[in-house]
């Protein structure tokens, strides 16, 4: 098992290093330099120059590459052409909000998907289930982006219910006021960043719950008489929730990645709104630390997923890992 | 002069039982023998022997561990892929499963016709001219010609099987449990089919099957396989007479001996041979 | 199978699978629609109106979908959006299929060392956080629909490389492959003529779903401004020209989203109900 999950990390870090490099070397095969915004006739070219010093860009590609990975692995990614502030602290503050974001969606599709799947799947080929699959279906089908226009226009345009877009307003003060105006921000970003993760787990709920109901244990204990509601709560549940436990690692980037467009619209303050201002204004640390981080995310995703995989089905650690 | 010679022949397989140790079985263990032009040698052995590996590694269909095959005294392990390529159509092998030895979405025709194509420098109306010569000589008139695998009988299929194998003018064949898989009835035209064909094509015949009575049949020389080893190969009438090994009789004893296993056509045809 | 045997199976699962039925009604629909939009449209969907009269002029008989903020017709310009997103996504579908198709039977027959290194090289594909990847790519280097198109097909091969491999691998030992070795064939031709045909057709199968995917993704990047540029019509920018006016002129933002979510529901329509019909068949 040591061996299994110690092989894991070293390939993880690896695949994070070659992904790093690679993202690197686009980054600086782009044409655009990024002191272009500096090139103005007001502004001296030996500032400009100096500006290119301070930024490390006067060195040779292979020493700035050098210095980058050192850096990123002390968790240093320099300073941000536009912010003029440690790329570090920009992003652990904007992480901080992220994670904020996608962590109460995951949590509530997860709730409310699980619960879905169960109820579609005790009620198979009812109307009810059919009515289930065929919502599903439609709720991934819906472009998120736009829904959320439609909710700002309806929901905050229109009725004035709730806010539009960023995290807080701006002149609410401390303690349970301003938790309240925190909630009512999120309310819009988290529903609709989860709508199409509520389908994916509600699907894949369905599908082992009844593959379960159709084991040969599950049928003996029905025969026994044994109540409905011990079996699918004793046995039923308890199996069908550990595939879904293993899938946690995979969900994260693919949060990460839908919450880019969400905290783009509703103006949250998070990795992927600054990703892509950082995106168009060319800010090179920066994109490549929230590109480090993507990646971080997506492996170490793959790395939970895996062990956890591993921890519930012991057959994978004996198999030869080709 | 031989045309297969076997030296010293040796395949194992590894798996990973716990952890990084490797655990091997010799599937076929130090096999040496030779085979003479137009003959018919039979390999005898229980299923596991290791008859089915030898098979597969006497044509480098699976790389063999040790040893060496000269086929007309070329070393067909030292080829290269290009080199081996070339000889391959001079060596064909008819299948346990003849429904698993063909490609499920072609038909009888295109499966010919490839054959034809790849190595016989013949023009499409002569491909198709062929390969209908080829179907009608195993039995099957052009009506099958736009069949399915799927639509056609386990000897139907074995049939297209043994005609695809001539179809590259193969000098030596190797016949794998060729009638195993399939109905009584069908064995036995099977198997007159490829000795007949053995005989009319001067080619080289060497069937593997765990069936001493058919191989007795048939072959002029049978040889025993125990876990992977051939403990012995001799005549057939030296071998049914006079085994050397226990297990040989055992299993001789053992074919000869249960009648209720053995159906009309084969006690008739026994008696023909005494 | 015969032909007409196929055919008879065909129709009653069809006859019996609706969502097989919708999918391929709500895409006929709007594939004509879309295709002969030179013949639906009723306007040019560049031609700007007059400044002071046609400007967000809300859904009437003239403009059945409105106006924008430079008197375009919405209807006109959903419609051949439509057109450039669908044969985006198509084209992205078919590029990445194919080349999955190949790059995970490669791996799989090749075997070795060969696959390991395929499959090392896959997984640093997949490790690539795949918007991060298309955002900095695309914002980098201009993007124009080509641009799009290969920059999408590269993050969308690596599941279906993966599947290919699986069965691929399975495939590889049975007796008709050797035997295909065994007659001499060059592993090129056994490759694309025995390996690849016997396992297209799953693949293909997910096709649909993965259209409906991309759709889905192209019309987000060009509303993030990222994807196809103004003043290129395609339903993702078309929102995001609407954006600025949600309050007073909900439908330009309101109709291309619509008709997103229709092509996305049918194709999902479609895959699911393909699935569905293959899971009945091998019964």
């Amino acid at each position: 098992m040591i061996a299994f999950i110690s092989k894991r990390i070293v390939i993880s870090l690896v695949l994070i290093l070659a992904v790093m490099t690679f993202s690197f070397v686009l980054m600086h095969m782009a044409p655009g330099d990024p002191t272009a915004m500096y090139i103005r006739p007001e502004i001296a070219p030996k500032v400009v120059e100096s500006i290119r010093h301070q930024f490390g860009l006067d060195q040779s590609l292979w020493q700035q590459y050098v210095r980058w990975i050192k850096e990123c692995s002390q968790f240093e990614f320099g300073t941000s052409f536009t912010h003029l502030r440690p790329v570090r602290a920009i992003l652990t503050e904007a992480l901080r909000n992220t994670l904020q974001l996608t962590l109460i969606a995951f949590l509530f599709q997860m709730v409310i998907g699980i619960l879905l799947g169960i109820y579609a799947a005790i009620k198979e080929h009812s109307w009810q289930d059919q009515a289930i699959q065929s919502g599903l279906l439609i709720l991934y089908s819906i472009p998120g982006f736009w829904l959320a226009l439609l909710a700002i226009t309806l929901f905050s345009l229109k009725l004035g219910w709730l806010p539009s877009g960023q995290m807080q307003a701006i002149n609410t003060s401390g303690g349970w006021h301003l938790w309240l105006n925190r909630i009512q921000h999120m309310i819009l970003p988290v529903i609709i960043l989860s709508m199409p993760f509520i389908a994916y787990t509600a699907r894949f709920m369905r599908e082992s719950v009844l593959r379960i109901l159709k084991q040969d244990y599950i049928r003996t204990a029905f025969s026994y008489g044994l109540p409905k509601r011990r079996i699918l709560g004793r046995y039923v549940l308890k199996n069908a929730l550990m595939p879904q436990v293993t899938l946690i690692g995979l969900y994260l980037p693919f949060l990460f990645g839908g919450a880019v467009v969400i905290e783009h619209i509703f103006a949250w303050p998070g990795v992927g709104r600054i990703t892509v201002n950082a995106i168009f204004s060319h800010d090179f640390p920066l994109i490549l630390a929230s590109n480090f981080i993507a990646t971080v995310t997506v492996v170490v995703g793959n790395l939970i997923s895996d062990m956890l995989y591993a921890v519930v089905d012991p057959r994978i650690r004996h198999q030869s890992h080709a | 002069m031989s045309i297969l010679s076997v030296h010293n022949l040796s395949k194992r397989y590894a798996w990973r039982a716990s952890g990084f140790k490797m655990k091997y079985k010799w599937a076929v263990d130090d096999v040496s023998f030779d085979i003479a032009p137009r003959e018919i040698v039979a390999i005898v052995g229980e299923s596991g022997s290791g008859k089915t590996t030898l098979a597969r590694c006497l044509l480098r269909l699976i790389p063999a561990d040790h040893g060496s095959v000269l086929f007309e005294n070329q070393d067909i392990f030292t080829l290269d892929r290009s080199a081996l390529r070339q000889l391959r159509p001079s060596m064909q092998m008819i299948f346990q499963h003849p429904g698993r030895a063909l490609n499920p979405r072609h038909t009888v025709g295109q499966t010919l016709t490839e054959a034809l194509q790849v190595h016989r420098d013949i023009s499409e109306t002569g491909c198709r001219a062929e390969a209908l010569r080829l179907l009608d000589r195993v039995g099957l008139n052009a009506s099958y010609w736009h069949r399915h695998p799927s639509e056609l009988s386990g000897g139907q299929q074995q049939r297209v099987v043994i005609a695809r194998a001539l179809s590259t003018q193969p000098r030596f064949l190797i016949a794998d449990e060729p009638t195993s898989s399939l109905d009584a009835m069908v064995r036995q035209k099977i198997m007159v089919l490829l000795d007949e064909l053995t005989k009319a094509r001067h080619m080289t015949l060497l069937i593997i099957t765990h069936d001493i009575r058919t191989a007795s049949h048939y072959a002029n020389r049978i040889g025993v396989m125990q876990q992977g080893k051939l403990i012995e190969m001799q005549p057939t009438q030296e071998l049914l007479s006079a085994p050397q090994h226990e297990y040989t009789h055992q299993l001789i004893a053992h074919a000869f001996a249960t009648p209720e296993t053995i159906d009309q056509h084969e006690l008739a045809l026994e008696r023909e041979t005494q | 199978m015969s032909t007409l045997s196929l055919t008879i199976n065909y129709t009653t699962t069809f006859r019996d699978n609706w969502q097989l039925q919708t999918g391929v009604i709500i895409l006929f629909v709007l594939i004509v629609l879309t295709i002969g939009a030179n013949i639906f449209a009723t306007y040019d969907p560049d031609a700007q109106g007059d400044l002071l009269q046609d400007r967000y002029l809300s859904p009437s008989t003239s403009h059945i979908f409105g106006t924008d903020k430079f008197g375009r017709d919405v209807f006109s310009r959903v419609l051949y959006g439509g057109r450039l997103s669908l044969m985006l996504a198509i084209s992205v579908v078919v590029l990445s299929l194919i080349f999955g198709l190949l790059y995970g039977g490669v791996a799989a027959y090749a075997g070795g060392w060969i696959d390991t290194a395929m499959m090392r090289l896959l997984d640093f594909w997949l490790a690539f956080p795949a918007i991060f990847l298309i955002m900095t790519v695309v914002a980098l280097f201009r993007p124009s629909p080509a641009s799009l198109v290969i920059i999408l097909s590269a993050i969308g091969w690596m599941e279906t490389a993966r599947f290919v491999r699986a069965d691929v691998l399975t495939l590889k030992n049975q007796e008709f492959i050797i035997a295909a070795q065994c007659l001499g064939y060059h592993p090129l031709r056994i490759l694309l003529h025995h390996l690849l045909p016997n396992c297209w057709a799953p693949v293909l199968a997910t096709a649909p779903l993965k259209v409906a995917e991309m759709i889905l993704l192209e019309s987000s990047l060009s509303f993030l401004g990222i994807g196809i540029q103004p003043p290129l019509a395609s339903w993702g920018t078309i929102i995001n020209d609407g954006r600025v006016a949600l309050f007073d002129a909900w439908w330009i933002s309101l109709f291309p989203g619509v008709f997103i979510m229709l092509t996305v529901i049918g194709f999902n329509f479609l895959g699911e109900g393909l699935r569905r019909k293959s899971k009945l068949n091998s019964r």
